[in-house]
């Protein structure tokens, strides 16, 4: 299952460490019936360019199983109809939901199994339901939050497999696209019961996130919110945690404080980003140093993709549930993996997942190359940062460098 | 709280947050429960050296400031967020952070919230590199939460290996102790004295013969529990969550009630015997009517692996929990029930109270007694390395309790001697009190006394022993054993008193070491002078050379000379008090107190480092040391030092003098002796005067310095005749400069490779020299000889060479050299010069002698052969 894709031009630059994802994907995809790469689902947060460039490329290069997919399209479809501002991965995302939509209809009508590349689940709800075509689909195929899912590409994973539906709310169905980012919580279990908890909020921000706690809290279901490993909302976004309150970025502790109560032990927090700032400008972006700060504040660990292991030479995180648990996979432990994964693969053996996910990951590394500048406080300490920031407020030992005129009216 | 400070820390860390770019971070601002505000701060620590001794740090941390009362002159205090770091050192009570061993030092209020974030900045890359030191300072659980109104708990004994865990903290079982305490008039006040376990302390208690009192104190039991893990929970401010940690780490709330209740039963008894024995001080200390069945002392001792005084041992960190009344009622009235004979009902009503104590206990809060530790385990004495130090533990005795006495043996008392004797015979007058230490109530008891009895309050467990009374019969009579002592400090400023321990230090068979301190006659110097216990010579000896080296106008010696060996005494005496009062040198308190001090930091500075020395290097050379301190006017020339080996010393022939050649002296005599190999032949006799001084009282000759053969001396391979020319101006100049140490003692020579035994000749000639008609009532004879390896090497200044010594003290007789006289050859007059070929002294050539007279020169070094050498050695 791949959720939300983000393949950037850049990536096609040798000189640049970002990674060209859908091949290195195409390449780590088993290979399906039809002979082409298979992948089973491809879930798809919202429809922002960042969360869904490559789509195209993928879907013409590779056989996807099943579509996940919220409603908001179709409303930004019907609102703004053709002048949607959807780019065009996303619309051909569309146009594939809706072909599958179609497809999946007929199917049932006619009793058929449903054909390869043909499945699509709809998740969320939107309060203009029967205007769109997806509404007369079974329920089987129509997803709420607050279910959960062991189902992928119609084969049951159940004891493996799970994630749980948090978002979107059917309050937000009109709110900005990125307040109703499809938002889960997946559970992986190995087969002597470890497992291991990913959060994804998509790009959520503070309110929507602290209502999903407040709701699963409120429903006796905290087991939902638990997590080894949180994707930072948004790409490492401030909002998450910092609300504007007069002109102000406001901290709020007590979302942090949610994310800290319902971590497990060995918490990490991963910002699906560019490497972070060194100092966060207002207007800019995400990522923001100043969430990332929190995350490290308040949890075991915190990884930016693009800095690990290392700005220079970005490499896939991996997470790892074994029998003791679920864990970062180490660089040291992706290569040894990716070793033997290499001689069982020549000697013609089955992989183990984590052997299959590591040689994945070396492969993809493979490609990282570039350089990128780091800034001039990174080389320091944080106490060096501390005594540097003391001595700055005590002020400058330096004299002033410009004259300075004096003198009284005349 | 003030909330100008408030506002302060505030604006501070705003401040700090604005520039620092997010390195340094606010998270929240809260109210505690003590009404203190506080903040929930982050900083960055990435990036920082780590090792597994070292706390483990990730990128970020998080931590509680509360700014306390005060601020910003009282520094905040500050916890993480986590118990992550419990157990590591200065981490108390699972959070607390220990950021400063001493405020008042290390927080600067002017530097606020700024210095604030920076010292905890710099803890976490040290505790992170596991460099924080000084590691096993003396910690302090958080002040804010222990209470005056608990009382104040010393704890004296060692804990060691009482302890239920490991040297390095492993282990799980709980243990249990009795300290037994004393405790003082307002209950105000416990001293643990000792470490016991519960049945030997109910033992105690039930033997009607052992002692109650301790000092007059009546004695008390608290049970201790030492718990095997760092208690995971802040220090607990009531009763319920104390006893949930205890129970947690395997010590249920009936344990401690069974423990509280056994020492209530053994104070109980203890109790009793003591109103009986002596209501009067059982009452005093208990309570204001002596009853027995009066509210009983009750608390707790709770013991965690922290404290550390150095490596990785993990020592007990202590504190006391004291029990309010209604509490010691209650377990009071629960170890009452347990005594009683079992029946069902005793049973019920052992329930009932047992419920009634938990849900007491449940509902109060925890007074927390002021613990001050005196364990050596975990503490370090302010004069830990220093000089001072050599003090500890050692036995001295301190003569004169006058303004160089007193103050010295309080420093004594002070820097941790074992056994102190302070002696002096003289009572205190109301002009003392000008610059002794002794108080009006003081007039008119023997300073000894006085002195002891003030010092003896310093420490509980030191008593000081006063004598009263003359310390030269008292302590160095003859044959008086020295032993007993490590040190002795003679403040005295007595010359008798160092004769005494002069002539007691010479015969003694073990010496201790000796320090003697005088002051000059304004105050503005002091000599002290120290002898090891290799140095056979005393004070008397030590300041004898001291005036020499005066006396040789040795630049920076020469204003102690001037001021304590002046040429001729001084006249003006002072004399404080009318009549016959002793004299005394002119000077304040001040003077006097800080000379005494300077003078004996110095004299334990060689102490300290002769036994540093001797630990590293067997045998140190200088074994005599002497000191000049100088304050006041004179204090621009600072400390003076010299130090000298022992001197060569022998016991003369007639077994009556102790004879101390100088190294200075056989320097001299082998520098003559090589001479002479030199420019005459190695086997030709040399010799000289012997210049130093006789002192009847204590049997000693000094040899301070030698001279060589006069020009008109007569010398051969058998014969050596001294000449006169010159000598006496020598011998005046010597006296006149030395005001009178050292002059004429005897004369010296060489048997080349021969025996060091006089011949009869030798005899003769030192007969004729004390003889009625001679100069001098008694001389010393020294002959320096051996054979021709320990010769020949003492002459090539081997290491350590030495030659054979003979030396006798020939005293004057009356009457001629007769038969029976040593000198007595047949009526032979041997001090006529033989006839022979001789060089004379200081010249190279030989000159032929006949009957007496000059007859020929010869060739150099080369006498005939059938020259009448005449062999007169015995």
């Amino acid at each position: 299952m791949q959720v939300d894709l983000n393949d950037r031009a850049k990536a096609d630059d040798d000189d640049t460490p970002e990674v060209p994802v859908v091949d290195l994907l195409l390449e780590a995809l088993p290979t399906g019936p039809d002979d082409r790469p298979f992948l089973a689902a491809f879930v798809l947060t919202h429809a922002d360019k960042d969360h869904c460039s490559g789509f195209a490329d993928l879907l013409e290069k590779a056989t996807i199983g099943e579509l996940w997919a919220t409603p908001r399209m179709w409303r930004e479809y019907l609102d703004d109809g053709e002048d949607v501002e959807l780019c065009e991965d996303a619309k051909v995302f569309h146009d594939e939901v809706k072909r599958r939509v179609e497809a999946v209809k007929k199917a049932v009508a006619g009793g058929d199994e449903i054909a390869l590349g043909d499945r699509v689940l709809v998740v969320g709800y939107d309060t203009d339901e029967q205007k769109h075509a997806y509404h007369d689909l079974p329920n089987e195929y129509l997803l709420k939050p607050g279910i959960s899912v062991t189902k992928i590409n119609g084969v049951d994973y159940a004891g493996r497999f799970e994630a749980f539906i948090h978002a979107p709310f059917k309050d937000d169905c009109a709110a900005k696209r990125n307040e109703t980012s499809l938002s889960l919580q997946i559970t992986l279990t190995e087969e002597g019961g470890q497992d291991g908890k990913v959060l994804l909020f998509g790009d959520l921000a503070y309110e929507t996130i602290m209502k999903i706690f407040q709701y699963s809290e409120d429903h006796d279901r905290t087991q939902y919110l638990e997590w080894n490993l949180l994707l930072a909302p948004h790409h490492c976004s401030k909002h998450v945690m910092y609300v504007r309150e007069g002109g102000k970025d406001v901290l709020k502790t007590d979302i942090l404080e949610a994310f800290e109560h319902h971590a497990r032990d060995g918490s990490v927090v991963i910002a699906s980003s560019h490497p972070l700032p060194a100092t966060d400008v207002d207007g800019a972006n995400p990522p923001h140093k100043k969430a990332a700060d929190r995350y490290k504040d308040y949890f075991d660990r915190f990884i930016c993709t693009m800095e690990w292991p290392s700005v220079e030479d970005p490499s896939p995180v991996v997470l790892g549930v074994d029998e003791h648990g679920a864990q970062i996979v180490e660089d040291k432990v992706v290569e040894l993996s990716a070793k033997s994964a290499e001689a069982a693969r020549a000697a013609g053996r089955k992989l183990g997942r984590l052997s299959e996910v590591a040689a994945a990951a070396t492969a993809a590394g493979r490609y990282a190359g570039g350089v990128v500048s780091i800034s001039e406080t990174a080389g320091m300490t944080g106490a060096e940062r501390v005594q540097a920031v003391i001595k700055a407020d005590r002020g400058s030992d330096a004299a002033p460098t410009n004259a300075v005129g004096f003198g009284r009216e005349r | 709280m003030s909330a100008d400070g408030t506002d302060l820390a505030r604006r501070q860390l705003r401040d700090l947050v604005e520039v620092a770019d997010g390195a340094v971070e606010v998270l929240e601002e809260w109210t505690n429960a003590a009404g203190n505000t506080a903040f929930t701060i982050s900083l960055d620590t990435s990036g920082l050296e780590h090792v597994p001794a070292g706390i483990a740090v990730r990128h970020r941390e998080r931590f509680k400031v509360i700014i306390t009362d005060g601020f910003p002159f009282a520094s905040p205090i500050v916890f993480s967020v986590h118990k992550r770091w419990a157990g590591t050192p200065h981490v108390q009570w699972g959070s607390y952070l220990c950021l400063y061993a001493v405020p008042s030092v290390e927080w600067n209020p002017t530097d606020g919230m700024r210095g604030f974030i920076g010292r905890l900045s710099k803890w976490i890359e040290h505790a992170a590199a596991g460099t924080l030191d000084p590691d096993g300072q003396p910690l302090h659980p958080p002040a804010v939460y222990t209470s005056a109104d608990a009382g104040r708990l010393l704890i004296h004994p060692n804990l060691g290996d009482l302890v239920p865990w490991a040297a390095d903290g492993s282990g799980s079982d709980v243990g249990r102790l009795v300290a037994w305490c004393s405790v003082n008039g307002d209950r105000k006040r416990v001293d643990v004295l000792e470490w016991v376990d519960l049945d030997l302390a109910v033992g105690r208690a039930e033997d009607d013969a052992f002692e109650v009192f301790h000092r007059g104190r009546p004695l008390l039991a608290i049970p201790v529990v030492l718990m095997p893990d760092q208690l995971g929970f802040e220090y607990p401010t009531d009763v319920k969550s104390l006893s949930a940690g205890l129970s947690e780490s395997g010590y249920d709330r009936t344990a401690l009630l069974n423990d509280l209740a056994v020492c209530t039963h053994i104070n109980r008894k203890l109790r009793a015997r003591q109103v009986a024995q002596d209501a009067k001080a059982a009452g005093n200390t208990w309570d204001e009517t002596p009853d027995d069945g009066a509210p009983l002392f009750t608390a707790m001792l709770v013991g965690t692996p922290s404290r550390r005084v150095d490596g990785d041992l993990r020592l007990a960190h202590l504190a006391a929990w004291k029990l309010d009344a209604l509490s010691g009622r209650v377990t009071d009235l629960f170890a009452q029930i347990r005594d009683l004979r079992a029946s069902k009902e005793s049973a019920e009503l052992q329930d009932e109270v047992r419920d009634l104590a938990f849900s007491l206990f449940d509902s109060s809060r925890i007074a927390w007694m002021d613990i001050m530790e005196t364990r050596p385990e975990v503490t370090r004495r302010r004069d830990q390395d220093t000089p001072s130090s050599w003090l500890a533990g050692r036995r001295v005795l301190v003569l004169g309790s006058g303004a160089l006495g007193a103050p010295v043996s309080e420093l004594c008392v002070r820097a941790g001697v074992k056994k102190l004797t302070v002696a002096d015979y003289t009572v205190v007058k109301p002009g003392i009190l000008v610059r002794q230490p002794y108080t009006d109530s003081d007039i008119g008891r023997g300073k000894a006394r006085a002195l002891a009895s003030r010092l003896s309050a310093i420490h509980d467990s030191l008593d000081i022993e006063p004598s009263h009374g003359n310390v030269r019969t008292k302590f160095f009579a003859p044959d008086q054993d020295l032993s007993m002592y490590d040190l002795i400090i003679d403040a005295t400023a007595d010359a008798s008193v160092r004769s005494a321990i002069e002539l007691a230090r010479k015969d003694a068979a073990v010496r201790p070491s000796l320090v003697t301190m005088v002051i000059g006659h304004n105050a503005e110097r002091g000599l002290v002078t120290t002898n090891l216990p290799a140095a056979t010579g005393a004070a008397a000896d030590t300041f004898r050379k001291v005036s020499l080296l005066a006396a040789s106008r040795t630049a920076e010696w020469v204003d102690v000379g001037d001021d304590l060996f002046p040429p001729t005494p001084r006249t003006k005496l002072f004399f404080p008090e009318p009549g016959c009062s002793s004299p005394t040198f002119v000077g304040s308190a001040a003077q006097s107190t800080a000379l005494a001090g300077m003078m004996l930091h110095e004299a334990l500075m060689v102490l300290h480092a002769a036994d540093q020395e001797r630990r590293e290097t067997e045998g140190g050379e200088q074994i005599s040391f002497a000191s000049a301190v100088r304050m006041g006017a004179a204090a621009t020339r600072g400390t003076s030092r010299v130090s000298w080996p022992g001197d060569v010393v022998q016991t003369d022939e007639s077994g009556e003098f102790e004879v101390r050649v100088s190294r200075t002296a056989l320097a001299e005599m082998r520098a003559e002796v090589r001479r002479g190999a030199r420019i005459r032949t190695p086997k030709i006799e040399t010799g000289g005067m012997l210049l130093g001084a006789f002192d009847d009282a204590t049997g000693i000759v000094y040899i301070d310095k030698v001279t060589g053969p006069p020009p008109d001396s007569y010398l051969s391979a058998t014969y050596f005749h001294h000449g006169v020319e010159g000598t006496q101006e020598r011998v005046s100049a010597e006296v006149r400069r030395t005001a009178s140490t050292c002059g004429f003692v005897g004369f010296w020579h060489s048997h080349p490779s021969g025996r060091a035994q006089p011949s009869a000749t030798d005899e003769q000639g030192m007969a004729s020299i004390v003889a009625p008609d001679g100069t001098t009532r008694r001389a010393l004879m020294m002959i320096v000889g051996g054979d021709e390896a320990t010769w020949r090497a003492w002459r090539n200044d081997d290491v350590g060479a030495q030659p054979a010594i003979y030396l006798r003290v020939v005293p004057r007789s009356n009457g001629p050299i007769v038969s029976g006289h040593p000198g007595y050859v047949g009526g032979l007059n041997l001090q006529q010069l033989p006839d022979g070929w001789y060089f004379r002294g200081g010249s190279g050539t030989p000159v032929q002698i006949r009957h007496g007279v000059a007859a020929a020169t010869g060739p150099v070094g080369r006498p005939p052969s059938w020259w009448p050498w005449r062999r007169r050695r015995p």
